[in-house]
């Protein structure tokens, strides 16, 4: 008898309110990834940037259309000096007037104005608008290539963990060979048989950055490699083993995501990096060359002329800080996904 | 350990093989005429290349051969005469390319010693005060200023040094090694030298610092975390010795392992840096023959790198051994 | 309800942050002063009582919420004496001892409130008591391994991987009598290995951690704890990682020891047969607070609350005839904005009108035993 009414009152209880568990309310797992993404005000810098470098290279140039990208401003000034003379002849006076034009067709490094926001540099192009095609350049360059270095080294790295045996250690010594490389003295001798082939100075840039790719995959591919190696280990892969899953449903339903958060990661400081290698060649002369603009073509001329260097900063100061402003948005975004896609990172 | 050192060095050779096929086949991919054009440039420049030399440079790289049997020949006898120490003769400089290359490792490895010195003086205590200190204010001035440095460019970095404390503040000289007027010797010698490095050791430390405090600073966060500075704490050894002794000689095994890595830059020479300063460091040399065609330098320079960095990944290997005492080579 | 309301909005999220972030700068300025001895000395309710937890909170503030892993917690270590901490995993019982020894992991974890009252022993011998929750952490170091020692869960990490077990023993002597030589502090080493029954003390004392067993290398963390002479040695589940042979010999180990030492010895564990073997006194605890304490005698032979009791039935016995292991329904909740009712209600096969009420206040049932349950409130209410 006592026992029934307290079921019965066991069973009141708990219908009317929530149980226990259901009071505690925790935040959805995308929601708590963006959340720390966004905790971190670098993050937000980084992502300020690298929008702000997009909106300025690729929408730039559709709004702001007074000077082109290899277009000259050939107005000139015409410059009228006046000079006059008082002459006495035979008691009379007589003014004489001269006045002399002069055309001057002298656009060359012109300092900041209405007409030219950072002024022109050597060659008499406008600053301003090369740093938004050169942005163009830079941006798509390294984004090609970081999503070829990713493709390849995923493929060859998924290729190397699931089968093993030879075929990995085929792929891997693949990798030794590649990483020994010396990266920027070959990318100059790749640079050199591209000048002995004559190919279009628009498309050498894209050649070299193939070259890239193809010496850049051994550090995703391993990645790749060690994040399979190590998750086959662990139990739910075993399980899934057991439960008869294919090989293809077992990468994408277990492995993709496990290994997502670090790619997403290497992607983001590449694509940092390679903006830096696209500048470095250009730099050199090797990347794009003149007339087309590139931020690395930009600072170039400072390595011959002194006076540049010295005395117009507006020629090459603009173009070295876009880069740095790129690099560094990139940078700060990848330390934001990192630690916040990092599971382990508590605050 | 013996055998598996001589297992690391066979494999380093086939390593070293392949590099030097991938780089062989890209030079045979240069037109001969091309390097014809480019002999006769240098030649105009004031050099001569004897036609002895560029005779035995085509015999070396089988060159005028593009059938597939012409090239993997050539190859070979390229091999035949690096098994010699045979590198050819640099275009040039007219001398074998292993003494030029020699000649000017000199001043790129002094520059690269200090400059890594330096970079290790600041980075590790940096990486260590931020990872002490997490999310603070330290925390996050250090992390930006060092990644602003890891995001410059270093002809552009290069250059606003060189502009702001060279040619406006004139403190330091712009370019080269030496004075070029006066002629020092002894001390005075050294304090030239001193001067004229100055800046782009200045360059290269600040932009390597990021990466090398960064990476100081990932490793001792993970090592804090773990549960023997826990143990540690619980002893009651001040906060500093769990720091300084305890937890620093953990973050020391990542590190040393990334000292051998360090071997390849340590004397490649630093190319844009030395190139922006005009310094002639082997990295100035290699852009120079690059741009002029000199094919035997170039080959050998390359070689040499990638002799520098497999030999780099075994040491790691190796004193990974050393500091790790749970680390077995086998 | 929708899915939704499971999860917290953005701006609640953002409204914790910014609590949390002005409460941890508060407490971790706290934490980080210095101050005078005076400050932070204590009186003990009881001198016999080596220790005296009273009204203990420790929570972390995390990004969901406060956790409140240890939520008002008192009890007392009597000299002398073996007090075990039982609960499941996540009750807070490691939290506590953590707490004790001042090493939880700032800033999001902090000690919010109470009193951990240290009865300690100056240098000429006389007892002294210190407020550990109030000593700014540059000071704790003359308490932390000097008077408290603690033994951790996981033999296998606990120990500095880089270092010979000898330098990581040495060490403990140095901070003990900083004037000691090399060979006065490896002879106390050894000795100490000696003492807890390693048949080569110098073969160990020169190897690496890596190179010994897990039982061998709890009983090196053993021998650290007891390089410093504590009077308390807090042992944090010494046995879990262990195999059962093993187990048996450590237990045997810290039981001669306590003895041999003269100290008191907090044991936390989540295995009643330890406690049973090991224990004067027990704690029971469930989701951050103590819900029974009591001598072992009282709780073995008289459990009160609802959990105690199902604890012991889930001990799986030789004698027992059902073949099927009797288990507790449901989880431990997780201590995130806990509402203020019996934490163990949802589980508990006894329930009364009473405990949709408040959260049960202690009840003394005898003059050791105390339970904090709605079922015996009432009896003492109609008794009294």
């Amino acid at each position: 008898m006592e026992e029934k009414e307290k079921t019965a009152e066991k069973t009141e209880v708990i219908d009317n309110e929530l149980p226990l568990d259901k009071t505690v309310r925790l935040m959805s797992p995308t929601r708590m990834v963006v959340r720390r993404f966004f905790r971190s005000r670098l993050s937000i810098v980084g992502l300020i940037m690298v929008v702000g470098l997009f909106i300025f290279s690729f929408l730039g140039p559709v709004f702001y259309t007074e000077w082109g990208e290899i277009e000259l401003d050939e107005s000139g000034k015409t410059e009228y000096s006046v000079s006059q003379a008082t002459y006495t002849v035979n008691g009379k006076e007589y003014t004489l007037r001269q006045t002399t034009e002069k055309s001057l067709k002298d656009n060359f490094l012109d300092a900041p104005s209405a007409e030219h926001i950072l002024g022109t540099d050597n060659e008499g192009y406008d600053i301003f608008v090369r740093l938004m095609y050169g942005g163009r350049i830079s941006l798509i360059v390294s984004f090609i290539a970081v999503f070829l270095i990713t493709a390849i080294g995923v493929v060859m790295g998924g290729i190397a963990g699931f089968f093993g045996g030879v075929i990995d250690n085929i792929i891997m010594r693949v990798c030794d060979v590649l990483i020994c490389l010396p990266g920027v003295p070959i990318l100059l001798i790749i640079s050199t048989i591209l000048d002995a082939s004559e190919i279009d100075a628009k498309y050498r840039i894209y050649l070299l950055m193939i070259y890239l790719t193809f010496i850049s995959w051994p550090g995703t591919a391993r990645l790749v490699r060690g994040q399979i190696l190590s998750l086959r280990e662990q139990e739910y892969m075993v399980a899934a083993e057991a439960m008869g899953y294919s090989v293809p449903r077992k990468i994408f339903k277990h492995l993709v995501p496990n290994v997502m958060p670090q790619l997403i990661v290497q992607m983001s400081l590449s694509l940092g990096s390679m903006i830096l290698y696209e500048a470095t060649l250009s730099y050199l002369n090797l990347g794009v060359k003149a007339p087309y603009a590139a931020w690395g073509t930009m600072i170039n001329i400072i390595s011959t002329n002194q006076d540049i260097l010295q005395n117009h900063l507006n020629v090459w100061v603009p173009a070295g800080v876009c880069i740095v402003i790129a690099v560094l948005g990139f940078n700060f975004i990848g330390d934001g996904l990192r630690d916040a896609l990092d599971p382990k990172a508590r605050r | 350990m013996l055998k598996y050192i001589l297992k690391r060095l066979v494999m380093s050779v086939f390593i070293l093989l392949g590099v030097s096929m991938i780089i062989y086949f890209l030079i045979r991919l240069m037109p001969v005429d091309f390097i014809q054009d480019k002999i006769n440039a240098i030649n105009q420049g004031g050099a001569t290349v004897s036609e002895e030399t560029v005779n035995a440079m085509y015999e070396m790289y089988g060159l005028g051969d593009n059938s597939f049997i012409g090239i993997l020949k050539g190859y070979f006898s390229w091999l035949g005469a690096l098994a010699r120490f045979d590198l050819g003769t640099s275009f040039v400089y007219g001398i074998p390319v292993a003494d030029v290359i020699f000649e000017h490792m000199g001043i790129s490895f002094a520059i690269a010693l200090i400059a890594t010195i330096f970079e290790f003086l600041i980075a590790i205590p940096l990486g260590i005060t931020a990872a002490t200190h997490q999310y603070s204010f330290r925390d996050y001035l250090v992390t930006v200023l060092v990644m602003i440095g890891i995001s410059l460019p270093s002809f552009f970095f290069g250059q606003m040094l060189k502009d702001v404390l060279a040619l406006k503040l004139g403190w330091f000289p712009a370019s080269g090694l030496v004075n070029a007027v006066e002629s020092n010797t002894g001390i005075a010698l050294l304090i030239d030298y001193a001067k004229h490095c100055f800046i782009p050791i200045l360059t290269i430390v600040i932009l390597s610092i990021g990466a090398r405090m960064r990476m100081t600073r990932t490793n001792m966060l993970e090592v804090m975390n773990s549960d023997y500075i826990r143990t540690a704490r619980a002893k009651g050894l001040k906060e500093s010795v769990v720091i300084n002794k305890h937890a620093f000689r953990n973050t020391l095994i990542p590190m040393v392992t990334s000292l051998a890595g360090l071997l390849p830059s340590l004397f490649s020479g630093a190319i844009i840096t030395e190139q922006v300063f005009d310094l002639p460091g082997i990295g100035n040399i290699a852009l120079d023959a690059m741009n002029r065609g000199d094919i035997p330098f170039i080959m050998g320079y390359n070689m040499f790198l990638a002799l520098l960095s497999v030999i780099g990944v075994l040491l790691a290997d190796l004193m990974y051994g050393l500091v790790d005492p749970r680390v077995k080579l086998e | 309800m929708s899915k939704n309301s499971n999860h917290l909005s953005g701006k609640e999220v953002r409204e914790i942050a910014k609590q949390n972030k002005k409460i941890i700068k508060c407490l971790e300025a706290y934490k980080n002063r210095k101050a005078e001895e005076s400050e932070y000395l204590a009186h003990m309710s009881d001198p016999n009582n080596i220790l005296e937890i009273d009204n203990l909170h420790t929570y972390f503030f995390t990004e969901q919420g406060v956790v409140k892993a240890v939520n008002g917690v008192s009890f007392n270590i009597p000299k002398n004496a073996t007090v075990g901490v039982v609960g499941e995993s996540g009750c807070g019982k490691s939290v506590t001892s953590m707490s004790v020894m001042r090493l939880i992991q700032g800033p999001a974890g902090q000690i919010y409130a109470g009193s951990i009252r240290f009865n300690a022993k100056d240098k000429a011998g006389f007892e002294k008591a210190y407020d550990i929750a109030k000593i700014p952490i540059s000071d704790i170091h003359k308490i932390r391994g000097d008077q408290i020692a603690m033994i951790f869960q996981e033999p296998m990490t606990s120990l500095n991987p880089v270092f010979t077990i000898g330098q990581q023993l040495d060490e403990v002597t140095f901070i003990h009598n900083p004037n000691a030589t090399k060979e006065e502090a490896k002879a106390k080493s050894i000795e100490m290995l000696d003492l807890v029954g390693i048949a080569i003390p110098e073969r160990v004392y020169n190897s690496y951690p890596h190179e010994l067993s897990g039982g061998m290398r709890q009983r090196v963390m053993i021998s650290m704890a007891l390089a410093s002479d504590p009077r308390l040695i807090i042992a944090d589940e010494p046995t879990t990682a262990l195999d059962v042979t093993i187990q048996a010999q450590i237990l045997d180990l810290l039981r001669e020891l306590k003895t041999k030492i003269d100290g008191s010895i907090m044991l936390i564990t989540h295995d009643l047969g330890i406690i049973a073997e090991m224990a004067d006194y027990v704690v029971v605890m469930y989701a951050g607070r103590v819900i029974e304490k009591g001598t072992v005698r009282e709780i073995f032979h008289n459990p009160l609350h609802p959990y105690t009791i199902g604890l012991q039935k889930s001990k799986p016995t030789l004698e027992s005839d059902s073949e099927t292991l009797f288990n507790i329904p449901g989880n431990v909740p997780n201590p995130i904005n806990m509402p203020n009712y019996c934490y163990f209600r949802e589980r508990c096969s006894k329930c009364i009108k009473k405990c949709s009420g408040d959260y049960p206040g202690m009840i003394q049932v005898s003059p050791t035993h105390f339970v904090a349950c709605h079922l015996y409130g009432e009896e003492a209410e109609s008794n009294g």
